[in-house]
C-alpha cells in the first residue's frame, strides 16, 4: 500500500516548519544566557534532537511500525492509551508558549494601536483547517513552503548582511558554562524529534532515507544557527532586549530607506509558514484523540483540539507570558522526556510480528 | 473532497489570511492620529516635558506649519508625557514615523540611557530613529523655522544624515547604535550636540566660537536657543551637529569639536570626497590656506600586546588633492589638483596627528572613542580582566598618519 508521505516531503517537512518557531523570542532568550555564544547551546539541544531523530528513524527500520501501533504491540491498549493521552498534553504545553509567543509578536508588531484577543482568532481557523487535513496535506504543505522558508530566511540575510558587525560574535567559547542552563531553556523551542515519531507508519524507509532526513534536520538546523549568528551580530550587547528578532533584524538596509519595509516580504512568508507550524501540535493532538477515540469523522477532534487550544489562549490570555515562563523555566524535564528520552527509549523494544 | 468544499476552504482561508495579515483589527483613523516626526525631551523640575512635532498636511504658510505642529505635554515618565500629548490632542500619537530625539542639554548631568532605554523598549518607534543633544532646550529647538525645510525636525535630519560628497563633520548615532554603546563592555556612547544658528555670515562666526568653547552649560555664550530666537525676532535658522558629545554609562563626559569629530569620523567610518582644511600652510616662502579633496583613506588601529603590555597602533594613508587654495603666487591648482607639495602634506599630517592626540588625552577619561576595549575583549580576550578598566589609560600610542597626493611636481 502506497504510504501518505514520501521521504522527500519529511524532508522537506524539517526545513519548512521546524526553523519558523524557533526564530521569534529564543534568539533573545538564548543571548541573554550565553552572549555571543548564543549558537552553542541551540548546537547542544539541535545535536540532542538529532540523535533523537537517528534512534527514531533506527527504531523504525528495526520495527516498521507507527509510534501508536508500536505502543499497541508493546504494552496493550490500555497503556498505549495512557502514554498516548500523556502526549496529548505534552503537546498542549509545547504548542502553548508558541502560541502565546506568536500572538504577542503579531499583535505587537502588526497591529500597531488596540490589539484585541479578536486579532489573534482567525489563526484557528487555519489550525483547525490544518487539524482536519490528514498526514498526506501536511505533505503538500511541505513542498510548498519550504520555499518560502528558504527564500524569507535568504531575504532576511541578505538584507541584514551590510549592517552586520562581524566581530560581535568574538571571543567564541566564554560564556561555555552557561550553555547547558542555555540549552536547557531552549528545549520547549526544540524537540522535534517527537514529529518524526508521530510520522512514523506514514512514509517508506528506502536506499538513503536515513540519511536524508538526517541532512534534511542538519539544513533546518543550520538556519537557525545562521539566524541566531545574524541576529547577534545586528545587535551585540542589545540583543537581549531586543524581542522579536525577525522584526528588527534586517531592517537597517539602506534598500529599506529607499523603498521601505520590503523585508516585511520575509516577516509575513515566515508568519504564514509559522501558522502552519503552531497547528502541528494541534495536529497531532488530533491524531491523539482519534487513536484513542472512536471518532468516525477527524472534524469532530479537529474540532475539540482547536477549541481546547483556543479556550486556553483565551482564559490564559492575562497570564500567558507568566505561564510562558514558568513552562520555559520549569517544565524543560518534561520536553526532554516526552521529545528526547521516550522515543530514544523505544529503541529497546523488542521486534515483535504484527499483521500490518 | 467536492468542487464545493474545496471553494468553501479556500475562501475561508482566503479570508482568515486577509484578517490575520491586513491589520484591519488595528487599523486607526487617519483623522484621529498625529504622524509624529520627531521628539524633544526636557527636564522640567521633577517632570519630563515632552514635545512632539507633528506632520499636519492642512497648514497653510511655512511658519503657521512648523508653530502649529509643536504640542507639548508634561509627565512623571516619557511615555506617561506622549500618553498625555494624545489625552490634550485627541490625536493618537503615532510614533511609526518619527525619525529623530532630541534630548534637551538640561538631561546632561544625569544619565540619558533612562531616556533612551524607554524608546528602545516600545516597539511603537523604530531604533533607527536618530537621537541628539540639543543646546537648550529641546523643544525651542524643535519650534526653530529653517530655510531648509517646513519642519525643523526635517531641516535637522538632513543635517544629521550626510551622504557621500559631503563633509564627515558629524558624528550621527541613532537609538540602536547607542544603546549597543552603553550596554557594550566598554559602556561608551556618543550624541552630536545641536545648535541652532542664523544662516547670515555670522553662522560661521558662532560656529567656530562654539567649536572652540565645548562647554555645555556655559552661559558665556549666550547662543542658547532663546535667546537667539528672541534676538533673531522669529528669523530662520539652520543648525550646527559638529560638536560631539562623549558618554560613558549613559553620563557625558567628553566632548570632541569640529576636527576632532572629523579625525574620528577618518577612523570609524567610510570617507569619500569629503573636504579637509589645512590652513597657514608655508610653501615656497609663502604661507596660505588649502582646502584638500579627500579622494581614499586606508585606515588601522591595532591593538598589540608586547611584553604583556598594551601598545595601540594608528595607521591612516589619506589620498587626497588639492580642491582650492588662496595662494597668490602659486597655482597648485594647475598641475591637475593632484600634486599635493610635502609641506602641505606634512601641515595636514600634524593638525590630524594634533587632533588625535587630543581625542586619546580624552578618551583616557574613560570614553572607548576608538573601541579599544571592544578589540580588547574580542581579539585579547586573555588580557581583558587585567585592562579593562585601565586600558585607556595605559596604552602607549602611536601615530603614523600621512598624505598623499597622486603625482610629483610637473
Amino acid at each position: 500500500m502506497k504510504k501518505e508521505l514520501t521521504v522527500r516531503q519529511v524532508c522537506l517537512f524539517f526545513i519548512a516548519f521546524m526553523p519558523v518557531t524557533k526564530l521569534i523570542l529564543m534568539p533573545s532568550v538564548l543571548s541573554g544566557f550565553s552572549s555571543q555564544d548564543l549558537w552553542i547551546p541551540a548546537i547542544l539541544t539541535g545535536a540532542l534532537d538529532l540523535f533523537t531523530m537517528y534512534m527514531i528513524l533506527k527504531l523504525y527500520k528495526k520495527q516498521g511500525l507507527s509510534f501508536f501501533k508500536l505502543l499497541e504491540v508493546n504494552f496493550g491498549k490500555v497503556f498505549k492509551n495512557i502514554i498516548l493521552i500523556l502526549y496529548f498534553l505534552y503537546f498542549l504545553i509545547k504548542g502553548f508558549p508558541l502560541l502565546v509567543e506568536q500572538k504577542n509578536y503579531v499583535n505587537l508588531t502588526l497591529y500597531e494601536t488596540a490589539p484585541t484577543i479578536l486579532s489573534f482568532l482567525p489563526f484557528f481557523l487555519v489550525a483547525l483547517l490544518v487539524c482536519i487535513t490528514k498526514v498526506r496535506t501536511i505533505g503538500r504543505l511541505s513542498d510548498l513552503f519550504f520555499l518560502v522558508t528558504t527564500l524569507s530566511l535568504i531575504l532576511v540575510f541578505v538584507l541584514s548582511f551590510s549592517n552586520l558587525d562581524f566581530g560581535a560574535i568574538l571571543p567564541v567559547g566564554v560564556n561555555l558554562k552557561s550553555a547547558p542552563l542555555s540549552s536547557y531553556y531552549s528545549l520547549g523551542w526544540f524537540g522535534d524529534g517527537v514529529y518524526l515519531l508521530f510520522l512514523l507508519g506514514s512514509f517508506e524507509l528506502g536506499k538513503k532515507s536515513r540519511v536524508k532526513i538526517i541532512i534534511s534536520y542538519l539544513i533546518s538546523l543550520l538556519l537557525v544557527i545562521l539566524f541566531l549568528i545574524t541576529f547577534y551580530l545586528a545587535f551585540d550587547s542589545i540583543a537581549h532586549r531586543t524581542l522579536f528578532a525577525i522584526t528588527d533584524i534586517s531592517k537597517y538596509s539602506t534598500v529599506i530607506n529607499n523603498v521601505g519595509r520590503v523585508d516585511y516580504i520575509s516577516v509575513f512568508g515566515l508568519l504564514l509558514v509559522g501558522t502552519i507550524s503552531l497547528s502541528l501540535p494541534m495536529f497531532f493532538q488530533t491524531q491523539i484523540l482519534m487513536e484513542i477515540l472512536p471518532f468516525k469523522k477527524r472534524i469532530y477532534p479537529a474540532i475539540i483540539v482547536t477549541f481546547l487550544n483556543l479556550l486556553l489562549i483565551f482564559i490564559l490570555n492575562d497570564y500567558s507570558v507568566i505561564i510562558q515562563n514558568f513552562i520555559h523555566t520549569y517544565l524543560g524535564l518534561v520536553f526532554l522526556v516526552f521529545s528526547n528520552l521516550i522515543p530514544i527509549l523505544l529503541i529497546f523494544l523488542r521486534r515483535k510480528n504484527v499483521k500490518s | 473532497m467536492s468542487s464545493l468544499k474545496v471553494r468553501i476552504i479556500l475562501i475561508t482561508v482566503c479570508f482568515c489570511f486577509l484578517l490575520f495579515f491586513s491589520n484591519d483589527f488595528g487599523i486607526i483613523d487617519i483623522e484621529k492620529t498625529a504622524i509624529i516626526t520627531a521628539i524633544g525631551i526636557d527636564k522640567n523640575e521633577n517632570e519630563y516635558e515632552i514635545t512632539a512635532q507633528i506632520a499636519l498636511p492642512e497648514a497653510k504658510n511655512t511658519a503657521a506649519k512648523n508653530e502649529k505642529s509643536v504640542i507639548s505635554y508634561k509627565g512623571s515618565t516619557v511615555s506617561s508625557a506622549i500618553t498625555g500629548i494624545g489625552s490634550v490632542s485627541g490625536w493618537y500619537p503615532k510614533l511609526s514615523f518619527c525619525n529623530l530625539i532630541l534630548i534637551g542639554e538640561s538631561f546632561l548631568d544625569e544619565n540619558v540611557i533612562n531616556l533612551v532605554n524607554y524608546f528602545t523598549k516600545t516597539l511603537n518607534i523604530q531604533d533607527s530613529t536618530l537621537i541628539a543633544v540639543t543646546k537648550g532646550s529641546a523643544k525651542e529647538i524643535l519650534k526653530t523655522e529653517s530655510p531648509l525645510d517646513d519642519l525643523s525636525s526635517f531641516a535637522i535630519q538632513k543635517i544629521l544624515l550626510k551622504k557621500t560628497g559631503l563633509n564627515n563633520d558629524i558624528l550621527e548615532t541613532d537609538i540602536k547604535t547607542f544603546s549597543i554603546g552603553y550596554y557594550g563592555k566598554s559602556g561608551y556612547s556618543y550624541l552630536p550636540y545641536i545648535k541652532s544658528l542664523p544662516p547670515e555670515g555670522e553662522s560661521s562666526k558662532n560656529q567656530s566660537q562654539n567649536n572652540t568653547s565645548t562647554n555645555t552649560g556655559s552661559s558665556e555664550e549666550n547662543t542658547s536657543p532663546n535667546s537667539q530666537n528672541q534676538g533673531q525676532n522669529k528669523s530662520q535658522n539652520v543648525f550646527d551637529a559638529t560638536t560631539t558629545l562623549l558618554f560613558n554609562k549613559g553620563k557625558m563626559v567628553e566632548t570632541l569639536k569640529r576636527e576632532e569629530t572629523f579625525a574620528v569620523n577618518l577612523f570609524t567610518t567610510p570617507v569619500h570626497y569629503s573636504t579637509l582644511e589645512v590652513n597657514d600652510c608655508t610653501y615656497q616662502g609663502e604661507t596660505f590656506n588649502v582646502l584638500l579633496d579627500i579622494l581614499s583613506v586606508n585606515k588601522k588601529i591595532t591593538l598589540k600586546f608586547i611584553d604583556g603590555k598594551p601598545k595601540v597602533k594608528f595607521n591612516l594613508d589619506v589620498f587626497v588633492k588639492i580642491d582650492d587654495q588662496n595662494s597668490i603666487n602659486t597655482d597648485l591648482n594647475g598641475q591637475g589638483n593632484s600634486f599635493v607639495p610635502e609641506e602641505i602634506a606634512k601641515k595636514a599630517e600634524e593638525n590630524l596627528t594634533t587632533n588625535l592626540k587630543n581625542i586619546v588625552e580624552k578618551s583616557k577619561k574613560g570614553v572607548d572613542v576608538f573601541d579599544l576595549i571592544k578589540k580588547l575583549y574580542r581579539h585579547n580576550y586573555k588580557y581583558y580582566d587585567k585592562y579593562k578598566d585601565s586600558l585607556l589609560k595605559v596604552a602607549t600610542y602611536e601615530y603614523e598618519i600621512n598624505f598623499h597626493g597622486q603625482q610629483k611636481e610637473i
